[in-house]
């Protein structure tokens, strides 16, 4: 039996509709949400996202602003636009956009108003978040979670299994299953038995980076596989998990694209409608 | 049938200790100054008292500054934020821990995010967690910081290996597990809802349990070969045992802490290495 899709986009879609009447709401108290996205022109900043995230804010009614700096910004230029986004009242949240390596990353992070740390990326935010003291969560494990409920199933108790242990996605999504009641184990390029680990898994969640690692005889039958790899193989967009065998065997599954891709804007939204309140 | 080997805090501490002395020195020699911890004590609870007389005495043995506010439980809120407000600003201080738990009356968590950042030597404070999940720099709470280097001293290298933390605690479980992850193990956290715990136990080559039940963890559940760090101090018929059935686990690990003797007497130990390291922050020092 094939493994039933998770349908993204069908979710994130509906997530859509209930933040654009949050925002109406908070309109009609004469607060505006205000997205602030800044990114430094170089192969990694994901311009294209960045206009999709605009293009999102535009059609539920969010003020967004995209800053693009060149690519011959250096860290004094980045931290100086922070600073005035942090100080800027239409601005509610900002997010920061991956950066090329002469930018020390972490800087700009710390320097973010907590309070406007959208992304939940500043350690007060991660540290609060850890501790069971939520202000802001990082919004692609926050979409994984919406998916998870999505499928119905009930977590406690069961083995999940998180293969990639990155501070966006792994981490997070790990402990967010474990406050869930799911015993969690988080594995990544190091871990030996591998495949020993992920076949227990009841729900296995995949942000290792690497093109279709997960095959069919990896993943226990039945499991419910969230897929959160987006890598370009031969010009098409393939996960980390490995899409025909794996469906084979899995109880649900994630497609990419239309998987956790569309849920991570609308949870940055969503989080930005945090932040207005 | 093997035995395991004891990994006795008292010894690592001791090992620990005599380092810091050594870096004390020549930070003393350096600076003209010490490194200055202050603990706070709320009202007259027995063993918070205990645990605080231990780290006066610790601080004083090994040359540190050493300052303890005894206060009465019934101090407020206000008064008690003052107090860490003046211990922030005070030069002379390195280190400030509020021993807990606090009174009801006291919301615990205003106080420790009031303590400032780079003088949170119980790691406590939600910068510093963020921090050890990102993996920067920060203070490492204490007990699980103990139980790291308890690994470090038998040499143990945990790269690829399996390390199963049973408990979920802000304060052992849940670092613990990061830290683990830090030095690549795959690591595996457990709780009281988990299915089939002793199965999962049983997949580790590094098991560490802070659950706080009384041997709850038996030799059975122990992969033949496996470290098995014992966090638990729980008292049964006046008797001190850990979260782990030492006798029958000690048949089966290559290595076991002890209770009472194991992770317990290297918090202290832990406490006095931040605040040695906040000093050296401060006065830049490497």
């Amino acid at each position: 039996m094939a493994a039933r899709i998770i349908d993204g986009s069908a979710i994130a879609k509906e997530l859509q509709q209930k933040i654009k009447a949050d925002v109406a709401k908070f309109k009609e108290q004469n607060k505006t949400p205000g997205l602030a996205i800044v990114l430094v022109n170089s192969p990694v900043a994901r311009t294209n996202i960045a206009e999709l995230k605009k293009r999102m804010c535009d059609s539920v009614g969010i003020y967004c602003e995209v800053h693009t700096l060149n690519s011959l910004s250096g860290q004094a230029n980045v931290m100086a636009l922070v600073e005035k986004l942090n100080a800027d009242p239409k601005i509610t949240g900002i997010n920061i956009h991956p950066m090329p390596n002469h930018i020390d990353y972490r800087a700009v992070v710390h320097a973010i108003d907590p309070l406007k740390d959208v992304e939940g990326v500043h350690p007060e935010n991660m540290g609060n978040f850890l501790i069971g003291d939520k202000r802001y969560i990082p919004f692609t494990p926050r979409g994984i979670m919406k998916l998870l409920e999505s499928t119905g199933i009930e977590l406690k108790g069961k083995r999940a299994v998180i293969v990639g242990r990155s501070q966006h996605v792994g981490l997070p999504v790990g402990f967010l299953l474990l406050e869930r009641h799911a015993t969690v184990s988080f594995a990544h390029s190091r871990s030996w038995y591998l495949e020993q680990l992920t076949c227990q898994a009841d729900v296995l969640v995949v942000a290792a980076g690497h093109a279709e690692m997960i095959t069919g005889s990896m993943v226990k039958p039945g499991a419910v596989v969230i897929d959160v790899g987006t890598n370009l193989v031969g010009g098409h967009l393939v996960g980390d998990v490995e899409h025909d065998s794996v469906s084979q065997v899995a109880g649900w599954l994630t497609p990419v694209p239309g998987g956790v891709g569309p849920m991570t804007v609308a949870m940055l939204l969503n989080n930005l409608i945090g932040c207005c309140d | 049938m093997m035995s395991a080997k004891l990994i006795k805090g008292p010894e690592v501490a001791a090992a620990i200790r005599d380092q810091i002395a050594v870096d004390l020195a020549s930070l003393k020699e350096k600076t003209g100054k010490v490194p200055g911890l202050a603990v706070i004590l709320l009202g007259e609870d027995p063993a918070s008292k205990a645990y605080v007389g231990n780290k006066e005495k610790t601080s004083k043995a090994l040359g540190f500054y050493s300052v303890v506010h005894r206060i009465p439980a019934e101090t407020t809120q206000e008064e008690l934020l003052k107090m860490i407000d003046d211990l922030n600003n005070d030069e002379d201080i390195h280190g400030i821990l509020v021993q807990l738990p606090l009174p009801d009356h006291i919301h615990e968590k205003a106080v420790i995010d009031a303590i400032a950042v780079e003088k949170d030597v119980d790691g406590f404070h939600p910068i510093n967690v963020g921090n050890l999940m990102i993996g920067d720099d920060c203070y490492i709470p204490c007990t699980p910081h103990g139980c790291m280097k308890m690994l470090e001293y038998i040499g143990y290298d945990l790269k690829g290996k399996n390390a199963v933390v049973v408990g979920r605690s802000n304060i052992v479980g849940k670092p613990v597990a990061l830290l683990l992850l830090q030095q690549h193990a795959t690591v595996t956290i457990c709780h009281s809802r988990t299915a089939d715990l002793a199965a999962v136990c049983r997949e580790a080559d590094v098991l560490v349990v802070a659950v706080g039940r009384a041997e709850m963890v038996n030799g059975d559940w122990i992969k033949p070969g496996a470290v098995v760090i014992d966090v638990g101090i729980n008292r049964v018929d006046d008797k001190l045992v850990g979260d782990v059935h030492f006798e029958s686990a000690k048949e089966k690990a290559s290595y076991i802490t002890p209770v009472p003797g194991g992770v317990g007497p290297m918090t202290i130990t832990m406490l006095m290495l931040n605040t040695l390291e906040s000093f050296r922050r401060k006065h830049n020092l490497k």
